[in-house]
Parts: structure tokens; sequence; C-alpha cells
């Protein structure tokens, strides 16, 4: 095909999918795959090629990015990658939305009833989107963390990881708590 | 011991019909409900039934009921922040309950359990399994720790902490001694100003004059002497102290398995030897004696006060409780922004630490910019944070001044009064208006006392919990002594994972005679550098055995394998000082001899020498550079001169060019004669010598034998092989 004849979009797709080919990324689009359950286990087919008997979903930019660019996997290799979920029907959307929700498992702080400071650590009774919970923190600035995406993640001395969203005006209270401390 | 915890009594009434009354065998909760809410849920399982009970608003709600024999297999999906425990029902896959990351052993522990009961077996007991927690409070445990950061009795800490000035003692009362006095005189001056003022200038007794004014020069001379030398001795007690408690602590460091620096950020570690000591030692040298003095101080101007005029002495205190509670608060809040201030401009630190180490690949990349750009926002937080900072202290500290002042105005009026109705003299009341002048001091500090002492016995607390942190092998007097190893290893179903319940290694069986070279085959994870792990006992066997010369190596003595065990590492690790020392670093008392006969069969010698210094070359920090290679023989250099039984090579070729990989081959087929040697290597073409290939795939045996017999049974390392090959291929074509 004359190269000049095509629009620059249609060259923009040509490059894309020729940098795809060259680093191997299999992107599934609606209609490459079906997402069923059977036996309590979620599977995925690949029409005319096999059936994975079980499968996962990864994000890939969990925070910024929670339902783009999602790696579907067997085991330890990809079967390839979704780049919007929203592009598929409700039906496999509920499936991989609840294999995502499976795997990630970070509770939300929405208020602080109270602080209390403990041995250089803190001791934090909060609300959270999954309920309430005593979250005891060795000091508080080394268990707390920031990232570019506007998230702040506390974690706790057991390990257990609890999120709070910076820019979201909901938890406005508590980001001003923060915020006087870090 | 299996995993049971204490089962509340309604969990224990809903279950009770179900179980038939038999024994419970396995009692373990979960923090989350299936749908990932933060609340209890139960597991009971007997011997034949098993029971999952979830706890939601209204109640204990069984969510599951089976019959043992219906479950085929148990398994733990582990995922981000949480996992679920899954069980075959009949051919169906069931999840059971839903976990937090924080109880991913306990489950891990619970499924092996379940697993081995569904079968008729007898399950393992696992005494890790339950997440450790103080008994007293409930206050979670760090792993390796039983020191409860929350209950620790403050008076053990600190009787603790003395223990270490016990030798000092003579001196420790010496220097107490000289405070206590220090703090006498420093009561004499308003008391002889008063003599001054009522019994000698009012009354014109010129002839006393002298004499009080000697007494009170003497005074202030004496005060300054006495803070001189116990300020010195002070000083030199706190750094002896602190000297014995560092020394013990890095002593201790040292013994600590890696596994506890896997879990922790070295930079953490350092602080604790560094900062927290630095707190004790200011402590020891400093605070103790100042709170000590301070104390007797407050006690010596109230007694002085009352003594004067008991009604001005109580008049003085009206300011007292006001005092006493803004210091608290202001303290507080001073506490609060400075310490905002402390973590942005470590943030800061770190930062531009980033960007000037990293310098290079910014040029590189033309990301001038950006960097300026980020440090310009972490500076802009540095500075709001800062501004605060001072901007509460201007705000603070005047008004908590002002307070802690105004006792002045209370005896000025009634003082005054006094002085006008001829009831006290006018030297009484300016000395009791001196004596509340100083009140300010021993007060803020005997107030502050709780606030301090909690920042010294975290510092203590953290020092004494590395040090009650279990040693690698702390019953040294039971370990099996071998000083002459001869390098049978026998791996017999071993098990392993650094998160026990993620294992990394599954049931490998393997025995390796003494002399034999084995290399290990397989993808990146495949459980390579973890098999060589073990052997080294830089981690230990959960399951299963590990036997060198017949004995479990858990039992030998830990300084007889080390010294008997020879690594060349993938990344050589060089520390600071000379080319030599390094070189001999596994042999002290190694001669120049030993060292250049070493060198030079490491293929290192002359490279070594055409450096200006030669063997005395500086290496490591600020040292000279040397190349991927380079590092590598020496490290091999370093490896046959220790002379080790059993020699473990770990990627040793893995990052130089084809001319220094054939002098490191060369150097170290010299190495390998007459050691058991286990040998990983990424170029498969240099594990051709090896006697066996044991090829690992996802932590199991995939397949073992010669280069040739693998070749010949076309398995995984037929095809590690071929795609290797046609990489090489590759690179020739793109060449």
């Amino acid at each position: 095909m004359d190269e000049s004849m095509l629009s620059s979009q249609e060259l923009a797709e040509e490059r894309r999918k020729a940098a795809d080919e060259a680093a191997h990324v299999r992107y599934l689009n609606p209609g490459d795959f079906i997402v069923f359950e059977q036996d309590g286990v979620f599977r995925l087919t690949l029409p005319d090629d096999r059936t994975y008997l079980k499968f996962s979903a990864y994000r890939t930019f969990p925070l910024s990015m929670p339902e783009k660019y999602i790696s579907l996997r067997s085991d330890m290799d990809e079967i390839g990658m979704i780049r919007d979920l929203s592009d598929f029907d409700k039906g496999t959307q509920q499936i991989i939305r609840e294999l995502l929700n499976r795997r990630y498992f970070v509770p939300r702080v929405l208020k602080i009833n109270g602080a209390k400071e403990r041995y250089g650590g803190m001791v934090l009774d909060v609300e959270t989107d999954r309920g309430r919970k005593l979250i005891i923190t060795k000091s508080l600035h080394e268990s707390l963390s920031e990232n570019a995406a506007g998230r702040c993640f506390i974690t706790d001395v057991e390990g257990n990881r609890y999120e709070i969203n910076m820019d979201d005006e909901s938890s406005a209270e508590v980001v001003t708590w923060i915020q006087q401390r870090i | 011991m299996l995993v049971k915890e204490a089962i509340p009594q309604q969990i224990n009434d809903k279950a009770g019909r179900r179980l038939d009354g038999s024994e419970i065998r396995i009692a373990a909760s979960s923090d989350l409900s299936i749908d990932g809410k933060l609340t209890e849920t139960w597991l009971l399982a007997t011997d034949k039934r098993l029971v999952v009970i979830g706890c939601n608003g209204q109640g204990p709600d069984v969510l599951h009921d089976y019959d043992l024999s219906a479950i085929k297999q148990v398994t733990c999906d582990s995922q981000i922040g949480n996992g679920f425990l899954d069980a075959v029902v009949d051919g169906q896959t069931v999840t059971l309950l839903r976990y937090s990351s924080a109880q991913m052993r306990k489950f891990g522990a619970v499924a092996k359990q379940l697993d081995a009961l569904s079968k008729g077996d007898e399950p393992k007991p696992d005494p890790e399994a339950l997440p450790k927690r103080c008994p007293k409070c409930n206050f979670p445990l760090e792993q390796d720790s039983t020191v409860c950061a929350n209950c620790t009795r403050k008076h053990q800490v600190i009787i603790r902490l003395l223990q270490y000035a016990k030798p000092h003692w003579k001196t420790g009362l010496f220097v107490l001694l000289l405070i206590l006095g220090d703090y006498v005189l420093r009561l004499l001056p308003p008391y002889l100003q008063k003599v001054l003022v009522d019994d000698i200038i009012i009354p014109r007794k010129s002839d006393l004059l002298l004499p009080v004014v000697i007494t009170l020069a003497s005074a202030g001379l004496l005060a300054m002497f006495s803070s001189m030398i116990h300020g010195r001795l002070g000083a030199w007690m706190g750094s002896r102290i602190t000297h014995t408690i560092r020394m013990a602590l890095c002593e201790h460091l040292e013994k600590l398995s890696v596994s506890y620096f896997d879990k922790r950020q070295t930079g953490a570690v350092m602080a604790r030897v560094n900062q927290d000591t630095a707190e004790l030692q200011r402590f020891l040298a400093d605070d103790i004696y100042f709170f000590i003095g301070n104390c007797f101080y407050l006690i010596g101007i109230l007694a002085m006060m009352l003594h004067l005029n008991w009604k001005l002495g109580l008049v003085a205190l009206i300011p007292a409780p006001i005092s006493a509670f803004m210091t608290l608060k202001v303290m507080r809040g001073l506490r609060r922004v400075w310490r905002r201030f402390w973590h942005r401009r470590s943030r800061f630190g770190a930062v531009l630490n980033d960007s000037l180490s990293g310098v290079r690949t910014v040029k590189a990349f033309a990301q001038e910019e950006r960097e300026a750009a980020r440090l310009t926002a972490k500076s802009g937080d540095l500075m709001v944070a800062a501004a605060e900072a001072e901007a509460t202290w201007a705000l603070l500290v005047p008004s908590f001044l002002f307070v802690m002042g105004s006792g002045a105005f209370f005896i000025w009026y009634f003082g005054g009064l006094q002085v006008i109705d001829d009831e006290i003299k006018l030297g009484t009341l300016m000395a009791v208006l001196m004596y509340s002048a100083m009140l300010a001091q021993p007060l803020t500090i005997v107030i502050r006392l709780s606030d301090w002492l909690g920042r010294v016995l975290a510092a203590a607390e953290r020092v004494f919990e590395i040090m009650d942190t279990p040693i690698e092998q702390p019953d040294e007097k039971k370990a099996v002594r071998m000083p002459d190893i001869r390098g049978h290893i026998e791996f017999k179903d071993v098990t392993f994972g650094y998160q026990p319940h993620n294992p990394v290694l599954h049931n490998i069986t393997l025995d390796v005679q003494p002399g034999e070279m084995i290399g290990l085959v397989g993808h990146s994870g495949a459980g390579k550098s973890t098999t060589i792990n073990l052997i080294c006992r830089f981690y230990t066997v959960q399951e299963g055995e590990l036997l060198i010369d017949g004995v479990n190596i858990k039992d030998i003595h830990i300084g007889d394998l080390r010294s008997q065990i020879g690594i060349v590492p993938q990344e050589p690790y060089l520390f600071a000082g000379t080319i030599a020392e390094n070189i001999a670093y596994s042999k002290a008392d190694a001669d120049i001899e030993d060292i250049i006969r070493a060198s030079k069969a490491a293929n290192a010698h002359d490279f070594i020498v055409n450096f200006p210094d030669g063997y005395e070359t500086q290496v490591g920090e600020r040292g000279q550079g040397l190349s991927g290679g380079e590092k590598q023989r020496i490290a091999i250099a370093r490896a046959i001169l220790h002379d080790p039984k059993i020699l473990i090579m770990d990627e040793a070729t893995s990052s130089v060019d084809t001319e220094t990989e054939k002098q490191i081959q060369e150097a170290l087929s010299r190495l390998v004669k007459n050691r058991t040697t286990f040998a990983i290597a990424h170029r498969l073409s240099t594990l051709r010598n090896a006697d066996r290939l044991l090829v690992l795939d996802h932590g199991k045996i995939a397949e073992m034998g010669t280069h040739d017999e693998l070749l010949e049974k076309k398995g995984v390392y037929y095809k590690l092989v071929e795609t290797q090959r046609e990489l090489a291929q590759m690179k020739v074509v793109d060449g």
C-alpha cells in the first residue's frame, strides 16, 4: 500500500501496530476473547485457539489508570492486554472487574476519628470504605508515602496499606490532617 | 501446634451444632469478609468437618459447611494487599474466605494443615503461623521481635540503660554531687542580694559590704568551676557508655541473619546505630544530670521563696498551672510543625541527592529543566513548612514567655503592698522577684519530662530491640564442629520460600558428591540463587533437610561452614581499602606471595600491576574505579586464597566481554578443581564442563544430567540452548 495515501491517523495506527509487533504485546479487542465462569473459576477462551482454565487480571497502572491497560494472565504468562475496559461488553467488564477487585485490596481512609501518638508511632482510629480500623504505625512520616498521582498511602506495622486520595474533596478533612504533618 | 486461635463464644455456639462437639483442630479468624469489608470471618475445622462463619451486622452466619472428605485441595491465592483461601470441593473451586496481607502467613499454614486433614494425614504444626502480638496489650509485634513497643515498661528500659552506666557509678555519683552543688550555689545570689539591700545598704553598714560581695563572687566562681568539671566528666562518661552500647549493637548486627536485613532498609538500621545511640549519648552525658539538677533546683527555689515570705511564694505560683498547660500545648504544637519541617527537609535532600547522583542521565536525556522543576517544587514545600514553623514559633513563644513571667506582676502588686505596709523589706521583695524569674527554667523542664523521657526511651527501645533479635545460631555450644568438610551435599525434599506462605523451591531432592560440579540452569526466578542461598545458610530450610557430609546444615557451626564456602558473586563487593587487602579479605594472615599467587591464578595480576599503585591501589568507595571484569577477577583471587571446600559461582561471567570472559573462565577452571562447585551462568556454554546440570523450573527440578544427555532429551534445557543459539545468530546478523 502506498503510505502517502494514508491519513495521518491511519499512519499513527500503522506505527502503533508495528511498535506492538516489535514489543510482542498482544492487545485484545472486543470479540478477540470470551470470558466465563465454570466450576467456580473464571476462564478465558481465544476463539479458534485455546481456553485458559484459570486467568487473572493485573493492572499495569493501578493508580492513574485502574481500568486501562489491563494485563490478562494465565500463571506467569500474559495472554494479552486490553487497552480500555469500557470498550468491552457488560458481562466481560463485570468478570474482569471482579478479578481486579480480588487482586487489589487497599482500603481508602474516609475519616480520622482519632489519632494518638504512642512511643514515636501513631495509632489512628479511621473510617475506611471497607469499615472501621485501628491503624498502628511505627512512625507516621516513615509510614506515609506519596506518589505523583496525588495518592498517599499509610502502611501499618502489619504491612497492610491504606490509601488517601489527596485530590478527593470527600476526604478533605483527612487531607488537612495529613498536610499538617507531612 | 496447629493454627488455633481463641474462639469467641457466639462463633463457638454457631459452629457447635454443625461440628457435633468434635475436637476443633484448626480455628483461624480472618479480618475481611468475602466482599472486602473489614470484618471478622472464622474458619473452624475438626478431623471431619469444615465450617466458615462470617460476622455481619446481624451476627454470625454460616457461609460454608463441608465434609472434609469432599475437599480435594486447599490453596492460597495471594493478591495485592489481600489473599483468598480457596478449596476444590466436589470438583468446584470455592473461595472459603478472604484475608488481608497481614494474615498471609497464618492462612498459608491453614491451607497446608487443612489440605493434610482433608487427606486424612496428620497436619504439620507451624509455630510461627500466628501473627505475633503482645500478650498484654495485643499490640502487633515485629517479626523476630519479642519486645512490645507499646507496653515496654519505662522503668525497665531505664534500668537496662543504667546497667551500662554501672561500671562508672563512682564518676556518676561525683558528677551528680557536683551538679547539686552547682544548683545550690545558683540559689545563693538572690538571697545574698536581699542581705545586701536589707541588712547592709539600707541600714548603711559598710563593714559587711565587702565580705558579702566576696561571698557572692565566690559563689559565682565556684558554680562556674563546678559546671566546667561536671560538664567534662559527664561528657566523658556518656561517650564511654554510648561507645559500649554502640559496640554491642554493631557486634550483634554483624551476627544477624541475611533475612533480618531483607526485611529492613539499610538506611533505617543505620539510623538506629547513628541517631538513636546519639540520642542515648545526649541523655547519658547531659540530659539525665540536667533533669535531676533542675528537679532539685525547682524544689530549692520554691523552698527559698516560701522561706523568705510564704504568702509571696504562693502568689508566685498563681500562673504555674496555666504555664504547665501552655508548656504541654505549645511544645506539642511546635513539635508538630518542626517535625513537618524536618520531614520536608529530608525529602528535599533525597530529591537533591537523586538528581545530583544521576546527573549523567539527566544531561544525557536533556532533562535539566525537569529536574530543576522537581527541586523547585520540593523547595517550595520546604519553604512553606519552614515559614509555618517560624511563624508558629514567633506566635507561641512570646505568649508563652509572657504567661511564664506573669508571676512577677502578682509579686510586684502583693509584695509592693506588703513593703508599703512595712510587712516585708524591699530586699525580700527583690529576692522573691529574682527567684520567681528563675522558676521558669526548671518548671518547663519538669513539665516536659514525659515528652523528653518518651523520646529517650523510644531510642533506647529501638536499640535494645536489635540487640534482642535472635542471632543466626544462638547456641554455639550445641553446634556440630566441622573443621574439615568434604563437600558432600544432599537436598532431601527441601521446600523454601522467603515468605513461608509463598515457596520458591518445591520438594528439591539432590545428592552432590564431593568434588562434583553442578551447573544450575533455569529462567529468572526459577530458584537458582535461592538454592545457593540455602547452601550458604543465608536462610534456613523450612521443610525437608539439607545435609552437608550427612549433618543437617542447621546444626553445623556457622563459622565452620562459612569458612569453608567460597563465593564468586555476580557483582562482587569491594571494601574500601587496597586491592591486596580486598584479596586477603578471606584470609587475613595471607602473606604477599600468597596474594600474588592467587591473583596470578585469577588472571588478575597483569591488570593490577598496571595500576600506578599496583596492589596498593585504593578501591571501594572513593577509590580507583575498576571494571566489572576486574572486580570479578579480584573476587576470584579472593576465593582462590580462601581455598574453600564448597565453591559457589553466581553468574561470575555475566557482565564481561568475550576476551575477559575467556580469562575469567580460565581462572575459574583452575579454581573449581577438586571442590564441590555450584555454578549459575547466564551463558549456558560456560557450564559445558559441569559434571551435571540441574535445570530448575518454577522452583522444581525439571531435568538433571550432563550437557549431552540433556540435549539428547530435547526438554527444557534443549529449548534454552536453542533460544541462546538463535539469539547469538541474531547478534551476528545485526552486528
